[in-house]
């Protein structure tokens, strides 16, 4: 295994295998194992689908992407299928392949349409976390707000005021939680499914600002927290504001489920 | 014993208004702009006149800095506008409400653009075309002029 920077992020060999990790040989993507368990978060009601009621959910044991699927794991995709980004089929001026700020092969891909990263994640032989899964596997076992503590840590995620507004970082590049889930609060959102074709994204990135004075003079504050809450989201089919189909902050990972 | 009293009297004072000014510091905000927030210039360095801004930029301590950015909110906020110090003598005076949800942009140094604050973060070039949406109309961007110690801008 080999560490870098003191961080625990873990490089095997390719093929190798321990207890609590697989290594796609696909794509190469470290998995952790997510172990079995319960985690209380908030459903949204049967009758109008906003108000929430606290419940426990139970999981069985799955595997979860260890980072958020890089900018070469996603070109080794695009190579392998000649898949083209519905970005790019629009014509949209910045994609994947040139998001407007710097990137290497180790940033999170963004850009990224949900139905790009379904591709990618059947290529793969994988699938996209539920928002369920995302939520048990960021808080890993924690109570707090964050995986690491109540209040936003520099040391965990990439955001807005240390990002300087200036896009994604390599992934892993800050400290993991608790199950070894890397970026799992900031640099890019995450896209998790909700029912068929429905989706939303968690975790929150790069580009957010975790405070800012709104044009009301009143503060918008803990804007980072908003992309972590325990709550389960209903998605419109026909929503009265379509939510943007891409954008520059916006990627995924994956999961692998037990059979 | 009333001239030991008045020095403690004096020396309470002394620090009372030694606080009260850093206090006061503190309370008048940060003093450059971040990629999050901005400050506002105060009313005593700018003044508007028909349709010409001038900003005395000896009292805009927000713009002492290349690569700096503060608001102007004038006539009860029907004027809104962020001015940006790209360069020692560059400045760029814009629209700060982002033309696609109306919340208010921020100066990026690194990379010479202003991004909106909320969610969508749009992004627009210090001409105010647009870099990134969602927005789909450019900002208005204001002539300027540098004149010797003043920025006037036309409005």
């Amino acid at each position: 295994m080999l560490c870098i920077s003191g961080l625990a992020f873990v490089v095997l060999p390719v093929g190798a295998a321990s207890p609590r990790h697989w290594i796609n040989p696909v794509d190469g993507m470290i998995f952790v194992q997510i172990p079995a368990g319960s985690c209380q978060m908030s459903v949204p009601s049967e009758s109008d689908g906003q108000s929430g009621t606290l419940k426990s959910i139970e999981f069985r044991q799955f595997w979860m992407g260890a980072t958020e699927v890089t900018v070469g794991q996603f070109r080794k995709f695009a190579r392998a299928t000649g898949h083209v980004t519905k970005a790019e089929k629009d014509g949209n001026r910045w994609t994947w392949r040139n998001p407007g700020f710097r990137q290497t092969a180790k940033h999170p891909v963004v850009y990224i349409h949900y139905e790009d990263a379904r591709s990618y994640a059947r290529w793969a032989g994988v699938d996209l976390p539920t928002q369920a899964e995302w939520l048990y596997a960021f808080k890993a076992g924690s109570t707090n707000r964050y995986y690491w503590g109540e209040d936003l840590d520099d040391r965990f995620a990439w955001y807005r005021a240390n990002t300087r507004g200036t896009g994604t970082r390599p992934v892993a590049g800050k400290l993991p939680n608790a199950w070894g889930l890397y970026d799992m609060v900031g640099n890019a959102w995450e896209y998790c499914s909700v029912e068929d074709d429905l989706w939303r994204i968690c975790g929150s990135s790069w580009s957010r600002c975790n405070s800012y004075l709104t044009r009301q003079g009143s503060w918008a504050i803990d804007m980072v927290a908003q992309g972590v809450e325990m709550r389960l989201h209903r998605a419109e089919k026909n929503p009265q504001y379509p939510p943007y189909p891409w954008d520059d902050d916006r990627g995924f990972r994956c999961v692998r489920r037990e059979k | 014993m009333s001239k030991l009293i008045s020095r403690r009297r004096l020396l309470a004072s002394a620090l009372l208004a030694a606080g009260s000014g850093c206090l006061c510091h503190a309370l008048e905000g940060q003093p450059f702009s971040t990629c999050c927030n901005t400050p506002e210039l105060g009313p005593e360095s700018w003044t508007l006149t028909d349709h010409r801004l001038t900003i005395d930029l000896q009292k805009a301590r927000a713009l002492s800095r290349t690569q700096s950015a503060a608001y102007v909110i004038a006539l009860e906020g029907e004027l809104q506008l962020i001015v940006v110090r790209s360069a020692r003598k560059s400045y760029h005076v814009l629209a700060r409400l982002c033309t696609h949800g109306r919340q208010v942009l921020s100066y990026v140094p690194e990379r010479h653009r202003l991004m909106c604050n909320s969610f969508n973060h749009s992004q627009f070039y210090l001409d105010g075309k647009i870099a990134k949406g969602p927005a789909e109309s450019a900002i208005q961007a204001y002539p300027c002029v540098l004149k010797g110690g003043t920025l006037e801008v036309s409005i």
